[in-house]
């Protein structure tokens, strides 16, 4: 199998993960329930995640809070920090992940929603539609770090810094950037950021995180409450992070692995070269419509196109027949394209991996 | 003659141990009994009275807030 179907989960995962998963099954109890030694043991596999994440993402291992995905995450951020009748922004690219949750607020009339118009070809208009949507009144705006439909990079530095008011919080959906570009949440400015461990690390599915910058302090409002492991004679959740939004038994398993993908994580060196290779060559080819990309912008490797005369999702079922996994359709997130134009349509998404090479760009290539 | 530090989760208990570590100071994490009188179930550092001190100021330089200090059983 060819795999280019890195935006939904990255592939082949880490060589260290199965083996650090395969420990920890034989090795640990439930964290933060015991005295003995493999409930220890559990809570050291946590910590040392919490502590490479931080590393990796520029902030500190209380900061982390250790969720099942990135989706976890953002309903976590997003209902435990909407401002009670406030207002919210966001793009016209997200995935679901971020407009469900707001819309579930919105129709509780517990917020209200603006969205703003992004540009593909000009960061400047995405930049000065942001600030004008945030105005002097929204007090959260939640935002994709890049697409998950054409891989645009949003310019969240520039945005946040657009907007100078103390009392604005900034999300960031980085499950596209997480891992194929270089992500500091102090350099990027928002509040939080939401990863999924299992594309961009190759760690395994089942995990994500909700990062929270280092020097901000967040009142959360909890989404679940249950046992913690500490402060057991409250009826209420801890006020501390990360402890506050990690109500049960985790994922201690899923944890290990991530941590062993941490540990053995580089950033990738040949994905923009063979992303570029893989745009132009499609380009030239007959009968192939190339979406939302522009030169003038930046991109994670996910590039969205339609063939001419097939529907997406037959395209799609006709090269895994050939043995490429790529993805048709509207890849859960319909507003993002209906902004590019093919939200009638959908359209075949690539999305590359380190360890994707050129013959397997070749083969695609021939296949189409 | 040890003392633990009452600390409010397992994640600051742990970046306190290799906080302390790192400055010489051992300590060993615990859920002793005499924790529960603070603050229900929770982490503690044990550390030597001796040090207690020096520990205690690395500990609140690096923003870990103690819940109490009790004696070791």
């Amino acid at each position: 199998m060819i795999y280019l179907d890195n935006a939904a989960t990255g592939l082949p995962k880490s060589p260290g993960v199965r083996e650090a998963m395969e420990r920890a099954l034989s090795e640990c109890g439930n964290p933060s329930r015991g005295s003995h030694s493999l409930s220890k043991n559990a809570d050291e596999v946590l910590y040392r995640c919490r502590v490479l994440l931080a590393k990796q993402f520029g902030t500190l291992p209380e900061k982390v809070v250790l969720t099942k995905n990135a989706t976890e995450a953002l309903n976590l951020a997003i209902k435990g920090l909407s401002p009670k009748d406030g207002e919210v922004v966001t793009s016209d690219l997200e995935h679901n992940a971020v407009l469900r949750p707001l819309h579930a607020l919105r129709a509780a009339r517990e917020i209200t929603l603006k969205q703003f118009r992004t540009s593909l070809s000009d960061d400047g208009v995405t930049v000065e539609n942001f600030r004008t949507a945030v105005g002097s009144t929204a007090g959260l705006a939640v935002v994709t770090h890049a697409s998950n439909v054409c891989g645009r990079i949003l310019p969240l530095k520039a945005m946040r810094e657009a907007v100078d008011r103390k009392d604005f919080l900034m999300i960031a959906d980085c499950s596209q950037t997480a891992g194929h570009i270089p992500i500091d949440i102090t350099e990027l400015g928002v509040d939080v950021i939401c990863i999924p461990g299992h594309k961009g690390l190759y760690g395994p599915m089942g995990t994500g995180a909700l990062i929270c910058h280092p020097a901000r302090e967040l009142a959360f409002r909890t989404l679940m409450e249950g046992g913690s492991g500490v402060h057991s004679r409250s009826l209420f959740m801890p006020e501390e992070l990360p402890e506050r939004l990690e109500a049960g038994t985790p994922n201690v398993y899923g944890f290990a692995g991530l941590a062993a993908a941490l540990s053995e994580f580089s950033l990738p060196q040949k994905e923009n070269a063979l992303f570029g290779e893989l745009e132009k060559a499609l380009r030239e080819k007959q009968g192939i419509r190339i979406h939302g990309y522009h030169k003038s912008g930046r991109y994670v490797p996910v590039l969205l196109f339609n063939k001419q005369g097939i529907d997406c999702e037959v395209l799609a079922e006709r090269l895994a027949e050939k043995g490429i996994a790529v993805r048709g359709g509207l890849h859960c997130a319909p507003a993002a394209h209906r902004t590019i134009g093919t939200g009638a349509i959908g359209g075949v998404r690539v999305s590359l991996g380190r360890a994707n090479t050129a013959l397997h760009l070749e083969a695609l290539l021939e296949a189409l | 003659m040890d003392v633990i530090f009452v600390l409010s989760s397992v994640t600051y208990a742990m970046k306190g141990r290799d906080l302390l570590a790192d400055n010489g100071i051992p300590s060993v994490l615990t859920r002793a009994a005499a924790i529960r009188k603070v603050r229900g179930c929770g982490y503690g550092l044990q550390v030597r009275e001796s040090q207690r001190e020096q520990a205690e100021t690395i500990l609140k330089k690096a923003g870990i807030g103690l819940l109490g200090v009790v004696p070791a059983p």
